[in-house]
């Protein structure tokens, strides 16, 4: 049967060799991403999300190792050449990143950051984009784009600046876009209004989105399905309707009671009792049971495999 | 706008720094035990003659009264007349500022270019042998004086190999018509390609004996730089964008990594100008250095004072272009 995915992740692995640790920040992770479909990724911070998505663009740092397979239009990127490598990102596949304030280069105007990406992907130059640039600051809500792209990044506000990321992210009009937390640093009606930019362009340009957040409220604004990371594994995977109407994890039902919600206002919003395991010192069986009130005998020395229930993948022993 | 009104303020700052300083050279240097009259006429004179001496030369009025002489000659151009040559001091200054100039702009050139260069090298391959070499390179070039460094350079490529001339600007018996007073220039604008080599071949030592000190510490400075902007977002972003490596290094990265670089190439100015003074004593290069040496030698006062007015009014100007480099590299300075 032929696969429909544009992005196919496969066991993948990723640990960091520092000098006195090694730590196993993913763990075998399998995922896929269609075209014009939204993959939601939640987890709380620490669990991977970030590396998974950085090691897909091939921007960890050296000391990363990474194994298993990242199939990308029956490529595998993770043996391209750097070289090849850079002719897909920005292009092909796209990231956006948590950080509006820190992601723009400061002694470069906007002109010049978003005419870049034309120039490296596009082959063009300079005067030639200045129509197109205009336009895509135009489609992303930026007001007087002529005179905007003149400014430099200091000049625009932290909702501006990850509109302009936007711009730059969709200007090749990728396959695939890759947000780490795009909201997380703005305040919430900019961040609602980000988020329906990324669902029309995504609607119009047919892209693949791979959202990444620890915000489940988020993830039901925009995904058709949703990875639960904790401690680099996947613990839950499943359409995004299954997951609010019949969590199956322990962990997910922790995270649906974060989500704030208008009908209960006065109460102060539940939290999960403990913290992430730190991934240099993973605990033995489930990785969650520390923290779990469902917990079984055998939770804390058995590690639970992956099982499907019901078409949906899990992994706990309660299934 | 701010920048223009900043450059304006730093203007009229210069009028006092440069009075500042004429007072103070001159205090110390009427402090120094000795006068030219001792010196020019020994011990055994006439006290007429010295007297006669002194009257000609205003040193028998106090001390305020002579720097006020000077001072109000100098707001009008006039430096005096070298109590040794009997020329105008502005002359003898003129004569030899071309090859002091040329002595320090080679060597800045040096110490910025590689400086850079070996500083953006060991940053992008930190913790390998080519970073290691760095370091230990600027480590030692700190360390070493310039008098040792420039002794050690004639010993070895002069004596021993004998590549490169000791001393001097020029060959006996090579000649350049004289436009600049910049050699190498003066060279290239008659297209004498022999006496360009030669004058090249008599700066080589000099130049970078002076300029190691510099050269070493903007390796540092442009490394560390550069370790702390590459760890930045925005160079994620770049290469997520695509952009090749060496363009995230060289664009990207080094226009931020310059802005402290920047400040340090500043203040390394001031101390070239202060190692040409050694340098020309080591190298016998008839400069400014040699100049002031011979001045307080003989207590020359009206040649020092002119020396260091010219040199004070020299390194207000550098810096000031240095700020104006500064906006340049960082629009958060200019639209402030
Ligand atoms: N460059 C690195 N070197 C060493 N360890 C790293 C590096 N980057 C990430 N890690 C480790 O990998 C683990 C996962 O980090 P990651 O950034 O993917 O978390 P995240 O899920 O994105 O969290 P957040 O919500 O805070 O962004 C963490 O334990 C982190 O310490
Ligand atoms: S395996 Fe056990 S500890 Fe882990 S989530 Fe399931 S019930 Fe809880
Ligand atoms: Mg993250």
């Amino acid at each position: 049967m032929p696969d429909l995915s544009l992005l196919k992740v496969n066991n993948l692995k990723i640990e960091f060799a520092t000098d006195r640790s090694k730590i196993l920040a993913v763990d075998g992770i399998d995922i896929s991403l269609k075209r014009g479909k939204t993959l939601g990724l939640v987890g709380e911070s620490g669990c991977g999300k970030s590396v998974t998505a950085l090691a897909i663009m091939g921007l960890l740092p050296r000391h990363a190792s990474i194994s298993g397979e990242v199939f990308f239009k029956e490529r595998d990127l993770l043996k391209l050449k750097n070289k090849d490598m850079a002719k897909i990102r920005g292009n092909q596949i796209s990231m956006i990143f948590q950080e509006p304030m820190t992601s723009l280069n400061p002694v470069f105007n906007i002109e010049y950051q978003m005419a870049e990406v034309f120039k490296l992907h596009r082959g063009k130059s300079g005067k030639e984009v200045r129509p197109e640039i205009v336009d895509l600051l135009r489609t992303v809500g930026i007001p007087n784009p002529e005179r905007r792209m003149k400014d430099f990044p200091h000049q625009l506000s932290g909702g501006m600046r990850q509109r302009v990321m936007i711009a730059i992210a969709m200007a090749c009009e990728p396959d695939i876009l890759i947000a780490d937390e795009p909201t997380t640093a703005l305040d919430v009606t900019i961040q609602a209004q980000i988020l329906e930019l990324m669902n029309e362009l995504q609607r119009v340009h047919d892209t693949g989105l791979l959202m990444i957040t620890h915000d489940l409220g988020v993830i039901a604004q925009v995904a058709e399905k949703v990875v639960v990371m904790y401690a680099g594994h996947i613990m839950e995977y499943s359409g995004v309707k299954e997951i609010f109407s019949d969590p199956l994890h322990p962990y997910t039902r922790g995270l649906l009671k974060t989500i704030p919600r208008i009908s209960r206002k006065t109460k102060r919003l539940e939290e999960i009792k403990g913290t992430v395991p730190h991934m240099s010192n993973v605990p033995p069986g489930c990785r969650f049971h520390d923290r779990c009130s469902e917990r079984l005998a055998r939770c804390s020395k058995e590690t639970p495999p992956v099982s499907q229930v019901n078409g949906r993948t899990v992994r706990c022993w309660l299934y | 706008m701010a920048l223009y009104k900043y450059f304006i303020k730093r203007l009229a700052l210069t009028l006092p720094t440069l009075i500042g300083v004429s007072i103070i050279v001159f205090l110390l240097i009427h402090m120094i035990p000795g006068d030219p009259v001792d010196i020019m006429l020994g011990d055994r004179v006439t006290d007429a003659a010295r007297l006669a001496l002194e009257e000609r030369l205003g040193l028998n009025q106090p001390l305020h009264i002579q720097y006020w002489n000077w001072f109000s000659n100098a707001i009008r151009g006039d430096f005096g007349i070298s109590i040794r040559s009997n020329q105008p001091v502005i002359e003898e200054i003129m004569s030899r500022l071309p090859a002091t100039v040329e002595l320090t702009v080679v060597a800045l050139l040096i110490a910025v270019i590689f400086g850079i260069l070996f500083g953006v090298s060991a940053a992008r391959y930190r913790n390998t042998p080519i970073d290691y070499s760095m370091i230990g390179f600027s480590l030692l070039g700190v360390s070493i004086p310039i008098f040792w460094l420039g002794m050690m350079l004639i010993f070895f490529f002069s004596v021993m190999l004998g590549w490169l001339p000791v001393s001097g600007r020029l060959a006996m018996g090579t000649a350049i018509p004289q436009v600049t007073g910049l050699y190498l220039v003066d060279a290239l604008i008659s297209g004498k390609i022999g006496a360009f080599w030669d004058a090249l071949k008599h700066l080589a030592l000099p130049a970078f004996s002076l300029a190691t000190v510099s050269l070493a510490l903007i390796v540092r400075v442009t490394r560390s730089s550069m370790l702390d902007i590459l760890s930045e977002d925005y160079i994620r972003t770049a290469r997520a964008k695509g952009v090749h490596e060496s363009k995230v290094i060289y664009t990207h990265a080094l226009k931020n990594a310059m802005i402290p670089v920047v400040t340090v190439i500043g203040l390394q100015l001031a101390k070239l100008m202060g190692g040409a003074i050694l340098t020309e004593t080591v190298f016998s290069w008839p400069g400014i250095g040699r100049l002031i040496i011979t001045a307080i030698g003989v207590r020359d006062y009206p040649v020092v004072q002119g020396v260091v007015f010219f040199v004070a009014f020299a390194f207000i100007a550098i810096n000031i272009v240095v700020d104006l480099f500064y906006a340049y590299l960082d629009p958060r300075i200019r639209y402030d």
